[in-house]
């Protein structure tokens, strides 16, 4: 009697959903779901910011200018009389969404530039890594400068200039996951059955590689708020009237000694975010855990 | 003189030659390899690690060149082989690979795993490829329920299950088998194996089955070579390398397998020191450092001889060493061929 | 099971706790040990016989491995009522382990003689000069140069550095060794040389093994008790002679059968369908009855005990009387 028909068997491999395990575990962790829950109250408020404000974000009020927080202003107002508690809610608008963007760029441009320079190895891998060598010898925030400054301020300029300055960055980490991924041996296996290098690359190693910028990125993102911050500061980046949390924090930095709430509310939304986007990322990086795979 | 009966070779290995170059030198990986294996059989390639026959598999199935000697498929020279040529055979010739937990892409599922390389190949029409995979997991068991499970909600008999699944989707006529039950579980060892045969049986397959456990390949396998450091020791017919290994090598391992059977333990025949180094090997036979024979001509460059019909070493000191084996082989050999030319003439007789 | 035993593990259970899934990684295993005699623990990944040897050691991961009942007596002493120092007073001297991987057994920054000195002057007050050639000594005893005491790990192979680390479980010359899977990661001819040496150690030293394996071939050769583990319990148990001549649990017999051996001539193996049995849901009945040829209603409603089959060799198995 042969074998190879089903086995009567007692097997126990109960059709584990893997995404329901990775949130499931994810949901374990408090912190990181309080984290991502401020995110996306901030997120929410941004959006919805046009309808929830109390004032329009640049109404200027030259009466009320310097003036402390109370029950009109909640956070004060600046030196212009705009309402520092709108401007703040507006802000997520600009710190986040061009943290976001600039982060997924610099992910597709990495995923690209790593992948090819893993799987093919030689010269081109050479090529590759040393112009990524000399971007990263130079400190993140000087080169992030450097090249806004080269390219100019404004909205899609910055969100390209931080992108460029990120793309090093991925691109060894996908380099590196694919190195290991690259001598599987599933992915030999698929070379014997025929597959093309192509079809390897994005099929077999591509997935099985990728997973680590998750995790990356979502760090990445709350780097990028604080390099655009710097950008807002120094007088590239993001300029007034848009109220970018960064380019609030430069505008009242003469009035730090007489009205520090100016500078503080800015100041706390972009560390909230930044503490709530690591601990988000931790939780993911845990969750994600392939050694929690008994 | 009545010949012998006639091969079908399918597979032939020339003097074939892997050397990889690393920072210490040159590793000699697969030295002058040359072997035969009919359609049909299995030829079980066993050796320790280092002997390079993992090495010696992944060069035949083209997934490394090599760098010097000849492989002949069907008669026909493909060791260097353009685009097209490859493509063909791929469909010929397929690997199953060791370990059922890396050798599956984690992100495909068992169906998607099965059905990669009839997507790849056009063996068979799109509206026929659903058919196929089905055709092809029940022919190697895979319950029906776990279909669409992803591998690491398999355990190792299944996962390689789907392994052999999908060197069998292209249908090929030679499969490499690179330690395929190694790293499985006794019961589910012999579950594969089982498995293996009757496919061989059904499918007219032939296979080449590297592995380290004799015990396996005496069981699976009707011709066998060993290897040693890269270089072949010895090849027989299975029973008769068993009966009388003739290499100093091979007596040397089959006297270290342990055995179930009460009444057989043996001795182990001793081995000196350690296995050497593969860069930059000195010339002559490899197994000189730890032979017990060594002599002074062991030093020179060793070549394989073919002792009896089928039955090649590699010992410059062999016919001194077994003399009376050999021997005894060669009239058990005389007396087959008689039996054989008695067979042939009756069949001259009754009109064939 | 008389009064000679100096080791005596009494239905021993114990559990791993993971992600809320309770694991019966050992359900009510007793078994017995003479001193110079060696038991084989035999059974497949998963039975529970590593689990059985860290309990008797002691090591099994805090908080997740809990030993949930039972006793393990070793020289009149009962193991699990130790507290943390005078376990540690045990280890290593009056037991040790040997694990299955000498790769990562190692510690790659420290030379191998500094380790088997390490473990001796653990355990004994001696002079350092002292302790160094009581370990150039114990290399020596495994077929290893002593002036290789100054080498780093990496410039071994495996089969010396599995060599090193018998040297460091011996050093003490512990009474009992505990060896899991000591020669599954080393080439065939590797493993033949390092059983040989333990044999002759345990000649030497007077030392008794548990050796926990899943190849019968050594069993055979090396051991004098056999304990066949399935899903945590002991289904059959006695002298070599008996269970190897008369397999009498459908679970032993499937294993015989399964393997592929030098003296038999089957063309197809005899093998055991399915899987063995998730840890982590108890069983009714018998644990092996789902995979079994012989199994009845009875075998699937009752659990059986371990039955005298013939004076000294036990079986669990309600067929296995007859």
């Amino acid at each position: 009697m042969k074998n190879t028909k089903e086995l009567k068997t007692t097997e126990y491999d109960k059709k584990e959903n893997r995404f329901k395990t990775i949130v499931k575990r994810l949901f374990n962790n408090k912190l990181a779901i309080v984290a991502a829950v401020v995110i996306l109250a901030i997120i929410v408020i941004a959006i919805l910011a046009p309808y929830i404000t109390p004032y329009k974000y640049d109404l200027m009020d030259i009466a009320s200018k310097n003036q402390g927080p109370s029950l009109k202003h909640f956070f004060g107002t600046d030196d212009l009389g705009r309402d520092i508690f709108s401007r703040i809610m507006y802000g997520g608008r600009y710190s986040l969404t061009i943290a976001i963007i600039a982060v997924l760029a610099a992910i597709l441009v990495g995923i690209v530039i790593g992948s090819v320079s893993g799987f093919f190895g030689g010269m081109i891998d050479n090529i590759f890594m040393r112009i990524m060598d000399v971007f990263q010898a130079i400190p993140d925030l000087i080169l992030t400068i450097a090249i806004s400054a080269a390219l100019g301020s404004g909205f899609d300029k910055t969100v390209m200039a931080l992108a460029i300055s990120r793309i090093p960055n991925f691109s060894r980490i996908l380099r590196a996951n694919v190195l290991t991924v690259r001598t599987q041996e599933y992915v030999e296996a698929a070379e014997a059955i025929g597959c093309s290098k192509f079809r390897r690359i994005t099929k077999y190693v591509l997935p099985n590689a990728w997973t680590p910028l998750i995790v990356a990125g979502t760090m990445q993102i709350a780097s990028v708020m604080l390099s655009l911050a710097a950008l807002s500061y120094i007088g590239l980046g993001i300029q007034q009237p848009l109220p970018e949390w960064g380019s609030m924090l430069s505008a009242a930095r003469g009035y730090i000694r007489d009205y520090p709430y100016q500078l503080i509310f800015p100041g706390c939304a972009i560390a909230l975010c930044v503490l709530c986007l690591n601990l988000l990322g931790d939780g993911l990086r845990d969750a994600l855990d392939p050694k929690l795979k008994d | 003189m009545i010949s012998e009966k006639k091969r079908d070779t399918l597979v032939e290995i020339d003097h074939l030659k892997k050397y990889f170059d690393v920072a210490a030198g040159t590793v000699h990986a697969v030295d002058d390899i040359t072997m035969k294996i009919d359609r049909g059989e299995t030829m079980g390639i066993v050796g320790e690690s280092g002997c390079g026959k993992s090495t010696l598999g992944r060069n035949i199935i083209h997934l490394q060149n090599p760098t010097s000697g000849n492989i002949i498929f069907e008669g026909k020279d493909v060791t260097r082989p353009d685009a097209k040529e490859l493509k063909r055979l791929r469909g010929e010739m397929q690997i199953i690979f060791q370990d059922p937990y890396s050798s599956l892409n984690p992100r495909m599922t068992v169906e998607e795993t099965i059905m990669e390389p009839l997507i790849l190949t056009n063996r068979v029409p799109k509206e026929k490829m659903d058919a196929e995979t089905k055709r092809i997991m029940d022919l190697v068991g895979i319950a029906r329920r776990v279909r669409q499970s992803y591998p690491h909600e398999l355990d190792g008999g299944r996962r390689q299950r789907v392994g052999i699944g999908r060197a069998l989707a292209l249908d090929p006529k030679f499969i490499v088998c690179d330690e395929p039950v190694s790293a499985l579980d006794v019961s589910i060892q012999a579950q594969i194996l089982n498995l293996l045969m009757d496919l061989q049986d059904e499918q007219g397959l032939t296979y080449m089955f590297i592995t380290h456990d004799m015990s396996v390949v005496r069981h699976i396998s009707n011709n066998i070579s060993v290897m040693y450091l890269g270089q072949l020791v010895e090849t027989n017919e299975t029973k008769k390398l068993f009966n009388y290994p003739l290499h100093p090598y091979t007596e040397s391992l089959l006297s270290a397998i342990p055995t179930i059977d009460l009444d057989h333990q043996h001795e182990r025949i001793k081995m000196k020191g350690e296995i050497t180094s593969p860069i930059d090997p000195k010339p002559g036979c490899r197994f000189a450092a730890r032979c017990p024979y060594v002599k002074e001509e062991c030093h020179q460059p060793q070549k394989l001889e073919e002792i009896l019909p089928r039955h090649f070493v590699s010992c410059c000191r062999v016919r001194e060493l077994r003399k009376e084996q050999i021997g005894r082989a060669m009239r058990e050999f005389e007396i087959e061929r008689g039996k054989n030319h008695a067979k042939a003439r009756e069949g001259v007789d009754n009109g064939q | 099971m008389d009064g000679n035993e100096f080791l005596e593990v009494k239905d021993l259970v114990v559990e791993y706790t993971s992600g809320g899934r309770v694991i019966h990684a050992v359900n009510g295993i007793s078994f017995s040990l003479e001193k110079g005699k060696n038991l084989a623990l035999v059974g497949e990944t998963g039975a529970g016989k590593t689990t059985v040897a860290k309990s008797i050691l002691r090591i099994l991961p805090d908080p997740q491995g809990v030993i949930k009942n039972g006793s393990i007596t070793f020289e009149n002493q009962n193991l699990l009522k130790l507290n943390g120092s005078e376990m540690r007073k045990v280890r290593g001297k009056k037991i040790s382990m040997v694990f299955q991987d000498p790769m990562t057994a190692l510690n790659p920054v420290k030379t191998v003689g500094y380790q088997i000195t390490e473990v001796i002057r653990k355990h004994d007050l001696i002079a350092k000069k002292d302790a160094i050639e009581q370990a150039k000594k114990m290399l020596e005893m495994v077929g290893i140069p002593g002036e290789r005491y100054y080498e780093y790990p990496h410039q071994f192979s495996g089969g010396m550095k599995q060599r090193v680390v018998i040297a460091m479980a011996l050093a003490n010359k512990p009474d009992l060794l505990l060896a899991d899977e000591p020669t599954t990661a080393l080439d065939v001819t590797i493993q033949a040389q390092v059983l040989e040496m333990m044999s002759n150690l345990k000649e030497t030293l007077g030392t008794s093994i548990i050796l926990i394996t899943h190849d019968l071939g050594i069993v055979a050769k090396e051991c004098d008790i056999v304990a066949v583990v399935y899903a945590g319990e002991i289904v059959e148990y006695g002298d070599k002679e008996s269970v190897f001549r008369n397999p009498a649990h459908p679970y032993t017999k499937g294993l015989f059968g399964a393997i592929p051996d030098l003296h038999s001539n089957a063309r197809r193996l005899a093998n055991i369908e399915g899987l063995p049995p998730d840890p982590s849901e108890p069983l009714t009945g018998c644990c092996f009855h789902p995979r079994c040829k012989y199994a009845t209603d009875k075998c699937a409603a009752n659990k059986p005990e371990l039955m005298e089959i013939t004076p000294g060799h036990l079986c669990r198995c309600f067929q296995s009387a007859n």
